[in-house]
């Protein structure tokens, strides 16, 4: 390419991350070789290769590129970043087929044991945090990154902060997926409950994290829009509790630098309470305060109407904030807790009730006008049928913290039917839903390759939700029931194992559950992979437009 | 700057914000909404000043019915003690041979012996009484001291080699170490031993001197057949089970060294009800005779 | 078409209270078909609630005699002629799911049946606005009371005690009815008239006496607007051959009164028939105009064709202006085209097929259920004991499952290990090779079992061992298979 300009300087970005991945990839190599571990041997290559390559892209990419960054605008038209966002949707679906279907596999392995294989690879113990892990933060994280990044442009109405910084963030947030995810097969963990990943994997997502902050923030700062949009109070909210959260849960000292095995810094029962103070409010911030941000953004636009009240949007937003951190200890009912945190955790979760409901009654409300776009617009559907599941779940939360219910319910599978009508319906279908508009908006098409397959992937969802839900739930009265019948002289009626063998039908149940939503998102994958390729392109949009000078 | 304006579907006006197409009406909140959420507020301040809930610099408030969890625990263990009260008198009075008859108390002792056996006799003897080299297997037939009940009891209740004055006493000589036999005939009385429960015996053994020294050294305690003798504790040497091991080193190490492993006394640390139950237990794993 | 426009910014000084006050919904008195369907539900409905927990139904000595309880200390689910076990509750899953495909199929083809006729939100709210209506009088009556200035006077304070004592009252039996579903119901009855029932009836009738008092009475149609999920569910599931309670605007409009369309008709022009009287906005129990098309509000109760068809009488005009209809079939009559309608369409048939198949298995399973039933749970440690002779034991802990409401005998039999003898601990069996046991009725017993079996004839590691329990009496036979291990 013919250089204009005489002068090309590196920007601080590029000089600064050249260096930074250089000096990384040869720290790397060393602490491969020196590794105490296998695994850690094979994370350091793993890092020692992806930095190399991250330097090797950086200055590529400066050597190609003209002298200019690209503008902020053009012809007073913010100029979007929208090649992070795009990367980000991509593998926010690989992840999501890839989470689910390692949900589908240890789904049967609970009714058909003999599918662990007898490996420790592929042992049910490693692949269920391989699946929470996939879902939770692979597949909702990435589309969390990917809708944050595009909401808070288009509503700010100003370019992403940053060069290479939305690029590190996306980049760098998947090779934390890798690591953690890899590390689980290998038997790399922490053993707290979606905080598994080990002390080199928090650390690198401590840095990916509070760049991803400073870019969010630095793009509302140069808003040119008076007020900040609702969703991104929400995301915010997210990206900020979530880095609290992680840095809480996860002090550790690794056994040596050149090892994977690290101790936590808490222990005991105070070790349980940040463990679901961070687990539960990974559940508030993560699936709930960033996924209702989704859904301010986009159910009014795809609706086209506005949304419902502004003022309801403030007052619910703070009265969720504030209530879900003490939610916690409700994980905790009748163990080695103090009562009086039991009480605070229960008392609080009753207090998020009403919270909670404010953002489904602002979601569905905004539809008010819209009512009859939901027949004809299986997208719309999808993001109400989410809501209404949102609702379904907050009000099941509160009634399960109470201690009575948590008695019958706590430990047996209906936690597991609770989460998943919230995870499923809720956080799943929104992201559906966000993706579907997502897509076609980001590779400018005019509308998504297939409504009818959107269609039926709603439908194939939602049969599969109602077998996964219904089975679980009742699994649970069932295990409730078997582990607290007692003979006339007090003694167990059942052992553990009986109870095991009773739930066999809910297993098969739930696995077909299980199997027909991933078919649903196979159908997704293949219809948005058909937008991007043979969608027709909107010659309107400005976006495809080259700059004029 | 903004211009509010006024939608038609609801009759809401908006705020005058907007942000990518995207505005907002100025919809009141519901009064239920708000209801609600004053009276979960007001339910939950209600439950802290019933229940523990604040914590202070110390010690955490307690709330006015003193509630605790731990105390719940206590009642409710008191409540299981009084459904099992008839029966647990009833196992206190009941002799073994009917508490293994009667399938309730059958039950209840093979239930509280099976956790005092988790408590007190699974370090040496295994959680399922399977044992371990030097500790016998409570699941098979064969018994140094005896299977019946009373035998078992007997042995819970005073042990073997343990200092109690009606515990089990005899010990297998140390042969070798002290001097009573010479290397070479305890090679001899080892492969005979081996020989008495069909194990093949080692080339150029001599089976007639083998007999010999088993019947001038072994045999008072062992029995003429080897037959064994379980007022002593002498093992039966004819059957399949070893406790030591039957390989020929161990065996010649056995004669050499000799044997006492010991088993504690429990009466005074246990109550009599669960020495009992036990009992019943041990037994009732499978070997009892 | 654009919603939102722009106002003078003037007009709007008051940006309102924080939050609003429900608007006040009064309906009025209407009777026709759909009333009365909604009259006889209403009282089938109650009736099956607050009646069947004295239904009683004989199950012999000893088994309660209540046809449908839910028996939660001892965890059996009684039925009639069904009698669940907790580790059967499979069936409240097919229920459930069941429940769910039937709802689906409703709507598609009647829309919000549940919600106008069945939902027990709107059977309750029914009821309470009836009283309302007996002890207040009709719609005007009502506004007028509580926009009198006057209003506190002696008799209608009298009025309002009277009213709120029926609702409390209603609502307090139906927090007694439910207690008595967990629970010998007449024996509850005295007890709970005595005081001497358990603390926790008493509380369970407390929540649900005030439950239904502030849902019926005072939240209503809001429980359906904002709260409850199905309104939006099914608005997401439904398509549009669905037929639902719908102003037909073809015919309606353009609104005018009766004189001045009877005179285009005399001219020959079309006349609208909906003459603007707002009977469907009178009696509307969620205080909607149907006229305005789908709303997320409308629960499709029928009321206010009810209305709508009174009034077409009377003008002498075709009834159901408003009826079941959808759009396709408003489009293809503007087109000069004859309605369809589509009850039979392969999304109803697949719903249909669903229900049938889901309802077959469960009708199976209920039919081939086991009334005996064995679980087998290998000791653990050890696995296997040599005993002195050489021979191999194997113990097990068996549990015996009786769902008869009679004490049975069964022989227990073993198949597989060769020359293998069954000894059950603490059994005195009159057969020892083949031991016989009573179970108690209605409830599980546990027994110690010892297999033993010569090595020399069983040189596998471990064999599959197949436990037969036969009932001596009736001859049904229930087998669990585990496994026979040399150590």
């Amino acid at each position: 390419m013919q250089q204009v300009q005489s002068t090309k300087w590196m920007t601080h970005g590029e000089a600064g991350l050249t260096l930074f991945f250089t000096v990384a990839a040869f720290l790397c190599a060393f602490a491969a070789a020196k590794a105490l571990d296998a695994p850690f041997a094979f994370h350091a290559s793993l890092a020692a290769v992806a930095s190399g390559a991250a330097a090797f892209a950086i200055l590529n990419r400066y050597f190609d590129r003209p002298a200019e960054l690209p503008p902020q605008e053009i012809n007073g038209k913010p100029n979007y970043n929208l090649g992070p966002i795009k990367f980000a949707s991509f593998m926010a679906m690989f992840w999501g087929i890839a989470g689910f279907t390692v949900g589908l596999l240890i789904a049967c392995q609970l009714a058909w044991p003999w599918l662990n294989f007898d490996l420790p690879w592929t042992s049910f113990g490693r692949l269920r945090p391989l699946h929470t892990s996939a879902v939770i933060f692979a597949f909702g994280g990435n589309v969390l990154i990917a809708t944050s990044f595009y909401v808070v442009q288009r509503t700010c109405r100003a370019r992403l902060a940053g060069d290479l910084a939305p690029w590190f963030v996306v980049l760098g947030y998947n090779f934390f997926i890798l690591v953690a995810g890899t590390g689980y097969l290998l038997g790399v963990t922490q053993s707290k409950e979606y905080a598994e990943p080990e002390w080199y994997s928090d650390l690198w997502l401590t840095i990916v994290w509070v760049v991803y902050l400073l870019v969010f923030l630095a793009t509302i700062l140069k808003r040119k829009e008076p007020h900040i949009f609702v969703a991104n109070w929400f995301y915010l909210a997210f990206i900020v509790t979530i880095a609290v959260l992680h840095l809480g849960n996860n002090p550790a000292l690794p056994v040596s630098v050149f090892g994977s095995k690290s101790y936590i810094a808490w222990g005991g029962v105070q070790d349980a309470m940040f463990q679901w103070w961070y687990g539960h409010n990974a559940v508030g911030f993560f699936l709930t305060a960033g996924f209702l941000a989704i859904m301010y953004y986009f159910i009014p636009k795809r609706a086209e109407r506005p949304i419902y009240s502004y003022r309801l949007s403030i007052i619910h937003f703070w009265a969720l904030i504030f209530l879900y951190i003490w939610a916690g200890p409700h994980h905790l009912h009748y163990t080695a807790l103090p009562d009086w945190a039991q009480t605070l955790g229960m008392t609080f979760s009753i207090m998020l009730w009403m919270p909670s409901w404010g953002g489904m009654i602002n979601g569905l409300m905004t539809l008010s006008g819209a009512w009859d776009k939901l027949r004809t617009d299986p997208v719309l559907r999808m993001l109400v049928v989410s809501v209404a599941f949102y609702g379904m779940s907050t009000f099941e939360g509160p009634m399960m913290s109470i201690k009575v219910v948590n008695s019958l319910s706590h430990y047996t599978d209906w936690t597991i039917g609770h989460v998943h009508s919230g995870a499923l319906g809720w956080v799943g279908f929104v992201s559906f839903g966000a993706l579907y508009c997502l897509v076609p908006w980001l590779w400018g098409r005019k509308q998504l390759y297939s409504l009818k397959l959107v269609n039926w992937h709603f439908w194939i969802s939602t049969i599969g939700i109602v077998l996964y839900i219904s089975a679980m739930w009742v699994s649970g009265i069932l295990q409730g029931l078997m582990w607290r019948a007692y003979t006339s002289l007090g003694f167990l009626e059942y052992s553990f194992i009986e109870t095991v063998e009773a739930m066999h039908p809910f297993y098969i149940i739930r696995a077909a559950g299980g199997a027909l939503f991933l078919i649903g998102s196979l159908i997704m994958a293949y219809n948005l992979w058909m937008t991007v390729r043979v969608g027709e392109v909107e010659v309107t949009t400005p976006l495809a437009l080259q700059p004029a000078e | 700057m903004a211009e509010t304006e006024l939608d038609q579907v609801s009759g809401k006006t908006t705020t005058g914000h907007q942000w990518d197409g995207i505005k907002e009406l100025n919809t009141p909140l519901p009064r239920w909404w708000v209801l609600t959420f004053y009276a979960t507020i007001i339910w939950a301040i209600g439950y802290w000043v019933v229940y523990p809930a604040w914590p202070l610099l110390w010690s955490n408030t307690t709330g006015l019915i003193n509630y605790s969890s731990r105390a719940d625990v206590g009642v409710e263990l008191a409540n299981l003690e009084k459904i099992r009260g008839d029966k647990m008198v009833a196992l206190g009075a009941a002799s073994l041979e009917d508490i293994e008859k009667d399938p309730a108390l059958l039950a209840l002792a093979r239930a509280r012996g099976k956790a005092a056996f988790g408590d007190n006799c699974a370090p040496c003897h295994g959680s399922g009484g399977a044992g371990a080299k030097g500790f016998p297997n409570l699941n098979d037939d064969d018994w140094l001291w005896g299977g019946s009940l009373e035998q078992i009891q007997q042995t819970i209740q005073f042990g073997a080699r343990s200092g109690n004055a009606k515990a089990h006493e005899g010990a297998m000589l140390a042969f070798g170490k002290d001097g009573i036999l010479k290397k070479d005939e305890i090679v001899t009385v080892a492969n005979y031993v081996r020989s008495l429960s069909g194990l093949p015996t080692s080339q150029g053994y001599n089976a007639a001197a083998g007999a010999k020294l088993f019947a001038d050294n072994c045999s008072t305690c062992h029995g003429e057949n080897g037959k064994g003798n379980q007022d002593l504790g002498a093992p039966d040497l004819t059957d399949k089970i070893w406790l030591y091991g039957s390989d020929q080193a161990t065996v010649i190490e056995t004669i050499t060294n000799g044997r006492s492993g010991v088993m504690p006394a429990w009466v005074g640390r246990l109550d009599p009800s669960t020495i009992k139950a036990l009992a019943v237990y041990v037994h009732t794993l499978g070997g009892g005779k | 078409m654009n919603k939102i426009v722009q106002i003078d910014p003037d007009q709007v000084e008051d940006v309102g209270p924080l939050y609003a006050a429900r608007k006040k919904v009064y309906p009025q008195k209407v009777s026709g078909t759909f009333r009365r369907i909604k009259w006889g539900l209403m009282a089938f409905c109650l009736g099956v609630y607050y009646f069947l927990p004295f239904v009683r139904w004989n199950r012999g000595l000893g088994a309660p005699d209540q046809a449908v309880l839910i028996d939660l200390p001892n965890s059996r689910f009684y039925f009639f002629f069904i009698e669940l076990w907790p580790q059967e509750v499979y069936y409240f899953t097919g229920l459930l799911i069941l429940a769910a495909i039937t709802l689906f199929l409703m709507n598609s083809v009647g829309g919000r049946i549940w919600c106008g006729y069945l939902c027990p939100q709107t059977v309750w709210t029914d009821l309470f606005y009836a009283v309302e209506r007996l002890v207040e009088g009709d719609r005007r009556e009502r506004m007028k009371k509580d926009a009198s200035a006057h209003r506190w006077t002696l008799e209608r304070i009298s009025e309002l005690v009277l009213k709120h004592s029926i609702w409390l009252l209603i609502a307090w039996w139906t927090g007694g009815a439910w207690v008595l579903y967990f629970t010998d119901a007449p024996t509850l009855v005295k007890e709970l008239v005595t005081f001497q029932a358990p603390a926790i009836a008493y509380i369970w009738i407390a929540i649900l006496t005030t439950t239904t008092y502030l849902l019926a009475g005072f939240m209503r149609e809001q429980v359906c607007v904002y709260m409850c999920p199905w309104p939006r569910i099914q608005a997401a599931l439904t398509d549009e051959w669905a037929l639902n309670v719908t102003y037909r605007y073809d015919r309606g409009e353009k609104r005018m009164s009766v004189k001045k369309a009877n005179d285009l008709r005399a001219l020959g022009q079309h006349a609208g028939d909906c003459v603007d009287c707002y009977q469907c906005v009178a009696v509307c129990p969620v205080g909607i105009d149907i006229r305005n098309g789908p709303q997320l509000d409308c629960i499709q109760c029928g009321l206010c064709i009810d209305a709508c068809d009174n009034v077409m009488k009377k003008i002498n005009r075709p009834t159901r202006l408003i009826g079941y209809d959808n759009d396709i079939n408003i489009q293809r009559r503007i087109e000069g085209k004859a309605p369809i309608y589509r009850i039979v369409r392969p999304r109803t048939i697949i719903y249909t097929a669903m229900i049938a198949l889901v309802g077959g298995i469960m009708l199976y399973t209920l039919a081939t259920r086991s009334l005996l039933d064995i679980n087998v749970l290998h000791d653990r440690n050890p696995v296997a004991v040599k005993l002195s002779d050489g021979s191999i034991r194997n113990a097990y802990t068996v549990r015996f499952l009786n769902k008869r409401g009679f004490d049975r005998v069964v022989a227990i039999d073993i198949d597989g290990p060769q020359d293998a003898k069954l000894h059950v601990v603490g059994g005195d069996s009159i057969t020892p090779d083949r031991p016989m046991i009573v179970l108690g009725r209605d409830g599980t017993t546990e027994l110690r079992v010892l297999v033993t079996a010569p090595s020399d004839r069983n040189p596998e590691k471990s064999i599959p061992v197949k436990f037969r329990v036969t009932d001596i009496g009736l001859g049904e036979v229930a087998s669990a298979t585990d496994n026979f291990v040399a150590p």
